[in-house]
């Protein structure tokens, strides 16, 4: 049985890739990639990376044999490129003037700035996405995850070299899933069910303590 | 001629003469000068933000020198310069604008560097 969390996984990556828009507005990978050259992502220079980070499983929140409730943290690695945006057809004209040259510089516009323009718009679309009320589950059955929160967003500092500048973000997303444990090698229908018998407490026959597990 | 002046001399011929490609330059004033030569690097080394690593970048550096200049860029002023798509004197010219990254002056032996980013052409 495939645990929660890689099913929650791709519930987002799946989430996004449904609300991708048309043109596109940006591209999902559901791992963390090799690193890519500047250039792969132009034309479409939007991209989100997700990835499962970690997860913590409260001992107060579990019985001894499950299931287990997993504390999810998803990482959605955000990457912009872009270029200097300018009006070429005044700038290289040869009919153009000084004035129209000049007026043409002043409205362009820097890669450093569209870039980040660029990243603030990408990461409104994920959080709206994302904390949708309607994606509550992520697109899972109701109830199989709970409590599906942004966390944080962070933006790091543009990489300045290189005639595009690259931009690159951090979406961390958390949510809560219960974890039920099936065993590495799955029981088989011909040894159905585990019973687990406790001591009898001071002796009382009558009443024994028992879990059963589920399967 | 003393030494500085030879330097500055030689610089001049090194930029222009035979490693110089053509190369197109307007200010934020419109002014255009078309005929220019500088040297122009393609790949520049620089380190890897995240991990320190020296990688090439294909950041483009365009010496010109000061000289040949009718007006010098200066720090937070947005020029346009045109260079060859790839090392020739015919090669189609492609567009930058300098504006992310602050001329870099050679004032005393007389040239100037200048680091672009490539233009998305946004025309009406």
């Amino acid at each position: 049985m495939t645990m929660a969390f890689r099913t929650v996984k791709t519930a987002i990556e799946t989430l996004l890739n449904a609300n991708v828009g048309a043109p596109a507005r940006f591209r999902v990978f559901g791992y963390q990639a090799q690193q890519r050259g500047a250039s792969d992502f132009l034309g479409n220079d939007r991209a989100v990376r997700v990835y499962y980070n970690k997860g913590n499983f409260p001992k107060s929140a579990a019985s001894v044999e499950g299931p287990f409730d997993h504390q999810l943290t998803f990482t959605l690695e955000l990457i912009t490129v872009a270029q200097a945006e300018a009006d070429l057809t005044a700038l290289n004209d040869p009919n153009s003037t000084d004035g129209d040259r000049a007026a043409a510089l002043l409205a362009s516009k820097p890669a450093a700035q569209a870039a980040d323009e660029s990243m603030d718009e990408f990461m409104e679309i994920i959080f709206q996405i994302l904390m949708d009320a309607r994606n509550q589950d992520l697109g899972l059955p109701k109830y199989s995850i709970d409590a599906r929160w942004i966390m944080s967003m962070d933006k790091d500092p543009a990489i300045p070299t290189g005639k595009y500048v690259v931009l690159t973000g951090a979406i961390e997303v958390t949510c809560a899933a219960e974890e039920i444990v099936t065993g590495e090698q799955p029981v088989t229908p011909a040894d159905p069910s585990i019973l687990i018998d406790m001591e009898s407490i001071d002796g009382d026959t009558n009443q024994k303590t028992v879990i059963e597990q589920e399967l | 001629m003393n030494l500085r002046e030879r330097v500055v001399r030689d610089n001049k011929k090194f930029l222009e003469g035979v490693w110089g490609l053509p190369v197109e330059l307007t200010g934020p004033a419109g002014a255009k000068q078309s005929d220019l030569r500088g040297q122009v690097i393609y790949h520049s080394f620089t380190e890897d933000p995240d991990t320190g690593a020296r990688v090439i970048s294909d950041m483009i550096c365009v010496s010109l020198h000061r000289l040949s200049l009718t007006r010098i860029p200066v720090a937070g002023e947005r020029w346009q310069v045109r260079v060859p798509s790839f090392p020739n004197e015919s090669a189609p010219l492609i567009d930058y604008l300098v504006t992310d990254l602050a001329p870099q002056d050679g004032q005393s032996i007389g040239f100037i560097r200048l680091y672009g980013t490539l233009i998305k052409d946004v025309s009406p």
